[in-house]
Order: structure tokens, then C-alpha cells, then sequence
């Protein structure tokens, strides 16, 4: 047994050094090839969109006035979200369709779950892209919805 | 040799533990490899790794996934390879049961980016299943259908 355990360990040794380096370098070869240090603001929500907090979507929610997006995938739509939302995932959602389905411009409200709040302002760039005006993120994704006491149901 | 390890020492029942291992590992690793900013978003939004390892993580661990699978495929370094597949599985297991007990609601990032299915337990047990092959190939892999031995 310890001669298998030392065995494992020599060669996945070996294995993780030359990994290691070629990953580098193919990764400072290629296009796609990230920095070695994380700028963190590239995680961090980037969108032309403006931020809406929690209560005052509530007061759009309960007078009807927003039409709200879900940017999450259709499983997690699925699961919870906030009621009558409709899904358009920053994957693969079409937003062309959005734009035959409402024919004013209404306000939307773009949402994700607060760690991938990125998601709904990716949503919400390509909704101002196609010329919907009154576009926002709600501030603090889904949680923020609910620690706000406000309704979520099961996505359909 | 008792009834039990006979049975998991068989060596197609461990050829197809490495089969499992290699084909789950390489699957997941292309979609990382060929996206790695984006698989850097994801193991941010696990929020687990200080900021400054996120992208050595993301820069590394797909190729580690790519190679390690290819390698307990053809029998080569297989021990070595079960090895690391255990480590990075024991290291998605605390990462998915962490993110479950803290309740994020984030996509797992374990076989496609941005997206996919969302952390639940099933994810969790698909893992465990896997330790299992790992197990398996770590204690009697390499002893058949092996690219260095050929195929016995």
C-alpha cells in the first residue's frame, strides 16, 4: 500500500510539473490567454445599464410597470425566481424575440443570482444594444429580492 | 486475495474505472480549456480562492484535467493520474458542498461555463461515484490494457 501511495505521489509530481509549464505556456501563446494575476474588477458587473435597488423594483413589480428578466439558466429559472420573470439566459437567450413579443418599451429588469450578477448585466447590454431604453439590473440579484419579502415562484 | 478484491481488481471492471475517470475529465476540460477567462468567472463566483489564484487555477487545472484523463486512458502514469483526478475531486467536493450550505445559487462551472446546471446534490454524488473509480484505479490500475504493456 505504501509503495503504491509513494509511487502515485513520484509520478503525479511529475505529471503536475510539466502540466504546469505547458499550460503557461500555451496560455501566453494563444489569444485567449488570460494574465496570471486575476484583475479583479473583470469579475465584478460591467454594463451600460443602470442599477436598480430592491425596493424600488418592488414598487415597479407591484404596479405592474417591469417586465423582469431572468438571466440565469433555464434550470435555475426553473427552480426559483421572482414571479411572473421571464427567462432569457446571457448564454443563449434571444433578446430579438423579447422585442416582437413587447411591442412598447417597457422598463426591464434584468437579475441573476448576486455571485453571477454579471449575467444580467450581460443580458441587459444586448437589450440596450436593440434599442430597449428603460433597462436595469437589479441591484443584489435574486437573494436581495427575497431578503426584501417579495414573491418568487417556480419559472415556466 | 479475498471474494471482494478479486471482484474490483478484475481488470476490465478497472479498465472501465479508468475509462469513466479518463472520458468524464477529458469532456470537462475542453470547454475550460478553450475558455479561460470564463472559467476563471467561475471559480470567482464560488468565492473560495483569494483573487491573485484564481486564474493560475484556471490557467492550470483544465490541462491537468485534460492530461490526467488521456493518461488513465492508455495506461500511462496511471497511478499517478488517479492521484491527481482524487485530489481535484476532493477539492470540487468541498468547493460544491461549501456552495450549497452557504446557498449560492451559481452555475458549477464543472462541465460547461457560465451556464449549465446549477450546484445541487446530485452533482455531489456524481463526485463521490467517481472517488470510488479513483479508488479502483489508484489500488489495481495499470495492470491491463495499458498502452506501455499492451493490450493483455
Amino acid at each position: 500500500m505504501t509503495d503504491i501511495l509513494s509511487r502515485a505521489v513520484k509520478e503525479a509530481v511529475v505529471i503536475t510539473i510539466v502540466v504546469i509549464i505547458t499550460a503557461f505556456i500555451v496560455n501566453f501563446t494563444r489569444d485567449e490567454g488570460i494574465p496570471l494575476i486575476a484583475d479583479a474588477e473583470a469579475f465584478r458587473i460591467q454594463t451600460n445599464a443602470e442599477f436598480m435597488v430592491p425596493a424600488d423594483a418592488r414598487g415597479h413589480f407591484e404596479a405592474g410597470a417591469a417586465l423582469f428578466i431572468d438571466a440565469r439558466e433555464a434550470d435555475l429559472f426553473e427552480t426559483e425566481s421572482i414571479e411572473g420573470a421571464m427567462n432569457l439566459p446571457s448564454t443563449s437567450g434571444d433578446v430579438h424575440t423579447l422585442a416582437y413579443m413587447v411591442p412598447a418599451d417597457p422598463a426591464l429588469i434584468c437579475y441573476s443570482a448576486a455571485a453571477t450578477e454579471r449575467q444580467a448585466g450581460v443580458i441587459a447590454d444586448k437589450l440596450l444594444e436593440i434599442g430597449f431604453t428603460k433597462v436595469y439590473v437589479l441591484h443584489g440579484g435574486l437573494e436581495s429580492w427575497k431578503e426584501e419579502g417579495l414573491p418568487t415562484g417556480k419559472g415556466n | 486475495m479475498s471474494k471482494f478484491e478479486k471482484v474490483i481488481s478484475n481488470k476490465y471492471l478497472v479498465f472501465a474505472a479508468r475509462l469513466i475517470l479518463g472520458v468524464v475529465f477529458i469532456y470537462a476540460s475542453l470547454e475550460k480549456i478553450q475558455n479561460p477567462a470564463g472559467f476563471a468567472q467561475a471559480i470567482y463566483n464560488y468565492r473560495m480562492v483569494p483573487e491573485a489564484l484564481i486564474n493560475i487555477m484556471a490557467i492550470a487545472l483544465p490541462w491537468l484535467e485534460l492530461v490526467c484523463g488521456v493518461l488513465i486512458i492508455v495506461g500511462v502514469f496511471v497511478r499517478g493520474s488517479a492521484l491527481l483526478i482524487g485530489a481535484m475531486l476532493a477539492v470540487f467536493i468541498v468547493a460544491l458542498s461549501s456552495a450549497i450550505l452557504r446557498g449560492l445559487d451559481i452555475s458549477c462551472g464543472c462541465f460547461t461555463l457560465e451556464g449549465g446546471r446549477g450546484i445541487a446534490g446530485k452533482t455531489l454524488v456524481e463526485d463521490i461515484l467517481l472517488m470510488i473509480c479513483v479508488a479502483i484505479a489508484l489500488l489495481y490500475g495499470g495492470k491491463a490494457f495499458s498502452f506501455k504493456k499492451g493490450l493483455n
